[in-house]
């Protein structure tokens, strides 16, 4: 290893892998095979013409593959459709610890992802793991004490982000699967009904065959959504509608969702006339997936749907239901993190509502906001952009 | 006359609970439903089955770890106890050796229910 001679940190040349490249011409399918038979293969960077072009890493193409279904999808086409086109890129000269300090600073979806290196002439020279990076930083740092505690902290970190993956797998895996399993077990029953003649129970059969299936559906609507937007394939589709009608929309699907519970459920809506122009589908979602939360875990007393126009569109749903704890209020919006444990939770779900809505509400250029008392209730505010259109009075 | 062989199924999700019996009682055996992981020793105890199925992800006590609960009892230990899940097979297949099940059943996969059954009662 060879060191800096002014601050004696340690330089990333030595650590450059100059392993293969592949072009961002590379289908699909030929990648995503060579990534089931080599198991220690982690990425491939790619490379047009010597520079590069993008990242492809094995856990985001084989996760991209698996949750969109997206052999058919995507198999015949070219990597770059799918790969990671924005990788991180440094220099040859940089030194580790500005290097980890950059790798580091990414979104933690990212964090794992390899580091492409370039020369004098920004051409691709090879590409360091960011693993190794914090060993080798690890290494170096253990003379010092301070900064030895800097690197356990940091390897901490990154275990942490390890084990919300990890049990975000096990969590989806078994949201996928709980319906699928009820689905069949239901057709099978609804066979073995129609073969001896027994009807007693077939209305019962088909009525959780149909909410199953419906379940079924509102995950795999998640888990697509979350992918659309994580890929940056999400649209803004701006219309004129009445936020009133909206309102009211929601409040009928969410006495749906509480069913016999002792809710009182309402909406406080402006004058009846405003007419918005935004993404009336995207807004809908926002709103619902606020209310369906606040019906979930509200068991009885009041839920507020509530909107105001100002220069914004302000919602808010105020329920009184189980609330969130002051230290798992930041976790809140993380994907896949339900704050309860996967195995003794009370409320089924992916875990996915939360950061859906608000990864739409970044898309359309507004900011969410919650307070909230344990045990006693919450309160999500809701700011969008939007233009309003009063409606014409007509003159008689 | 033979007595029926009795399954205990043990599940907080009623479409599990309801599938899982109407096919096990398509084999010609008694199956009895309990909801809950809680009060699960006097049900086990006083149904006195002759197989148990328990759902691992339930409220507040995983079934794996009421299989190992179960099988501390002295009355119980060479009851055949299956977990029950939609979890993944690997953390299936640890689990049971973990919590000493008999093995798994994968929720869903209703040969290998049927299966399992039949290897543990046989035919009725």
């Amino acid at each position: 290893m060879t060191y800096d001679s002014e601050q004696m940190t340690p330089k990333i040349s030595d650590l450059i892998s100059y392993g293969e490249a592949i072009s961002p011409d590379t289908l699909v399918s030929v990648l995503s095979e060579r990534f089931y038979n080599e198991p220690e293969l982690d990425a491939l960077p790619i490379v047009k013409d010597g520079y590069p072009y993008g990242l492809a890493t094995r856990s985001k193409i084989l996760t991209t593959l698996a949750i969109r279904f997206g052999f058919a999808l995507y198999g015949k086409k070219p990597i770059s459709v799918i790969a990671d086109m924005t990788p991180m890129i440094v220099h040859i000269d940089e030194s580790l610890n500005g290097v980890l300090d950059k790798a580091m600073a990414r979104d933690f979806n990212d964090i794992y992802d390899e580091i492409l290196v370039v020369d004098d002439e920004d051409k691709y020279v090879g590409r360091l793991s960011v693993k190794r990076l914090v060993v080798e930083q690890g290494n170096y740092l253990a003379s010092s004490i301070a900064q030895r505690e800097l690197a356990i902290a940091r390897a901490k970190e990154m275990e942490k982000l390890d084990a919300v993956k990890t049990s975000f797998m096990a969590h989806i895996t078994h949201e996928l699967r709980s319906p699928i399993g009820a689905i069949i077990g239901f057709s099978e029953l609804l066979q073995m009904r129609h073969n001896d003649g027994k009807r007693d129970d077939v209305p019962k059969y088909l009525s959780l065959l149909s909410s199953n299936a419906q379940n079924l559906r509102a995950i795999v609507n998640n888990i697509l959504d979350l992918s659309k937007i994580e890929a940056g394939r999400m649209e803004i589709h701006s219309e004129e509608f009445s936020l009133c009608e909206l309102l009211a929309e929601v409040l009928e699907t969410c006495k749906v969702l509480a069913g016999d519970k002792p809710l009182q459920i309402e909406i406080d809506c402006p004058d009846p006339s405003i007419k918005l122009q935004a993404d009336r589908i995207k807004t809908r979602q926002i709103l619902l997936n606020l209310a369906s939360n606040a019906v979930k875990y509200s068991d009885r007393g009041i839920i507020v749907i509530s909107a105001e126009v100002t220069d914004q569109l302000h919602l808010a749903v105020k329920d009184t239901g189980i609330g969130i704890k002051k230290e798992n209020l930041e976790r809140l919006f993380t994907a896949f993190d339900q704050l309860e444990d996967a195995k003794t939770r009370r409320f089924e779900g992916t875990g996915l509502g939360l950061t859906i809505t608000r990864q739409l509400i970044q898309l359309l250029g507004g900011a969410i906001s919650v307070e909230s008392t344990y045990g006693v209730g919450s309160r999500f505010d809701v700011s969008l952009p939007c233009t309003t259109k009063p409606k014409l009075k007509v003159a008689s | 006359m033979t007595v029926q062989k009795t399954v205990l199924i043990i599940d907080d999700d009623e479409s599990h609970l309801l599938t899982a019996k109407g096919i096990i009682e398509g084999l010609g055996f008694r199956v009895v439903m309990h909801n809950s992981p809680f009060r699960t020793t006097e049900t086990v105890l006083k149904t006195k089955p002759d197989m148990l199925l328990i759902d691992v992800n339930m409220p507040a006590l995983p079934g794996d770890q009421l299989c190992s609960l179960l099988r501390d009892e002295p009355e119980l230990t060479s009851l055949p106890i299956y977990l029950y899940s939609s979890n993944d097979e690997d953390i299936l297949r640890e689990s049971a050796v973990k919590y000493q099940a008999d093995g798994y059943i994968c929720k869903g996969s209703i040969s290998a229910l049927r299966a399992k059954v039949q290897f543990e009662l046989g035919f009725s």
